[in-house]
């Protein structure tokens, strides 16, 4: 890749894939953590308890923004597709924007 | 090669841009090379470029029309890929040939793969039964004139785009994608064009409009595989119903 201004559309792409990637990862980690349910109510208390903290917080707010952001961009990309004829620039501001109504919304609930 | 440019006998100033050169005859790589321009204001790339040529450099580029119509001199600029007749010169600029296509000297790149791709899409409309053409939607008028009959062929949103490169992706390349939209508008074209586009990847294209935001006469080739995309899709859905309930498939697209 050069290094070279380019359009909004491009760094949408690049944040999607990335994100999809962070996701995935989560993913893992997610049902990596729910397994200790499988020994006992005790043991997944206590690994909750453990995520009980505000690092642990902070990181959980970063994965509402991924989310959000993933899921908006997908909508816009069947947009796209549905009606070529929308303006990609338009919608990708639109997505940034409620992705960052949504994590200034959610900021209470984890702090 | 005589200049259009008149001697430049007041230059408001002067303009370092580095050009990559490269010779297979007696250069083993590619190399920059540091030039000064005298500068006057509203100096494009391509003058900087015959400026050269006229002080007996022999830079070898492409250039024609020198006026945004022909896409012969499309390159990287900065990183870019532009045209250098509409790229206004900027000090330091640097200067190097398309990335994606193998280098035959200088600025000139070996684009014959794009033709032979031409070929093997068939680039024309193929008839079947009539030859006779009744009435043209107005809608596809439109479509011709604006946007499918004003591509010049630069390669400048093949250069853009992430997706493809001259020979190893499936991805044909946004420019191509408009051609195939151009000919699935063709009113005697029999062809299943958005069957074609999705066969050439179609599907690869990821909506990050590079080769709109790049391109020179400012088409939208994204656009245009969007659409091609979802008639395809709707191709497909229509099919599979028609199957479900016993029918037939459809043969046009």
């Amino acid at each position: 890749m050069t290094n070279r201004n380019r359009n909004l559309g491009y760094y949408m792409w690049l944040a999607h894939r990335i994100t999809g990637i962070l996701l995935a990862v989560y993913l893992f980690a997610h049902i990596l953590t729910l397994s200790a349910a499988l020994r006992g109510a005790e043991a997944f208390n206590q690994t909750l308890r453990a995520f009980d903290n505000p690092v642990v917080r902070a990181f959980e707010l970063g994965l509402v923004a991924i989310v959000v952001f993933h899921m908006l961009n997908g909508l816009r990309l069947i947009a796209l597709d549905l009606f070529p004829s929308w303006s990609q620039e338009y919608l990708a501001f639109a997505v940034l924007l409620i992705s960052l109504g949504v994590i200034v919304i959610s900021v209470p609930f984890f702090f | 090669m005589s200049s259009y440019l008149q001697p430049i006998t007041k230059p408001e100033a002067t303009y370092t841009i580095h050009v990559k050169r490269f010779n297979p005859e007696s250069n083993a790589q590619a190399h920059w090379e540091t030039y000064r321009i005298p500068f006057v204001r509203t100096m494009t790339v391509i003058q900087a470029l015959e400026y050269l040529w006229d002080q007996n450099t022999y830079l070898a580029f492409r250039a024609n029309c020198r006026e945004m119509t022909c896409g012969s001199c499309a390159m990287l600029i900065n990183g870019a890929p532009g045209l250098a007749c509409m790229t206004l010169l900027q000090d330091g600029s640097r200067i190097e040939p398309l990335a994606n296509y193998s280098v035959l000297k200088d600025l000139i790149v070996d684009t014959s793969g794009i033709e032979r791709k031409y070929k093997e899409l068939e680039f024309w409309p193929k008839l079947e039964g009539a030859t006779k053409i009744s009435g043209v939607p107005r809608s596809v008028l439109h479509d011709y004139s604006h946007i499918y009959s004003r591509c010049i062929e630069c390669y400048v949103c093949l250069e853009a785009c992430p997706q493809s490169d001259a020979e190893t992706t499936q991805f044909d390349g946004p420019m191509f994608m408009l051609q195939i939209a151009r000919l699935s508008k063709h009113p005697l074209d029999a062809k299943n064009r958005p069957r074609q586009a999705i066969e050439r990847g179609a599907l690869s294209c990821v909506n990050c409009y590079e080769c709109a935001s790049v391109c020179p006469v400012g088409l939208s080739p994204a656009s245009e595989i969007g659409k091609l995309r979802r008639r395809a899709f709707t191709q497909d859905f229509r099919n599979f119903w028609r199957k479900l309930v016993g029918k037939e498939p459809a043969q046009t697209p």
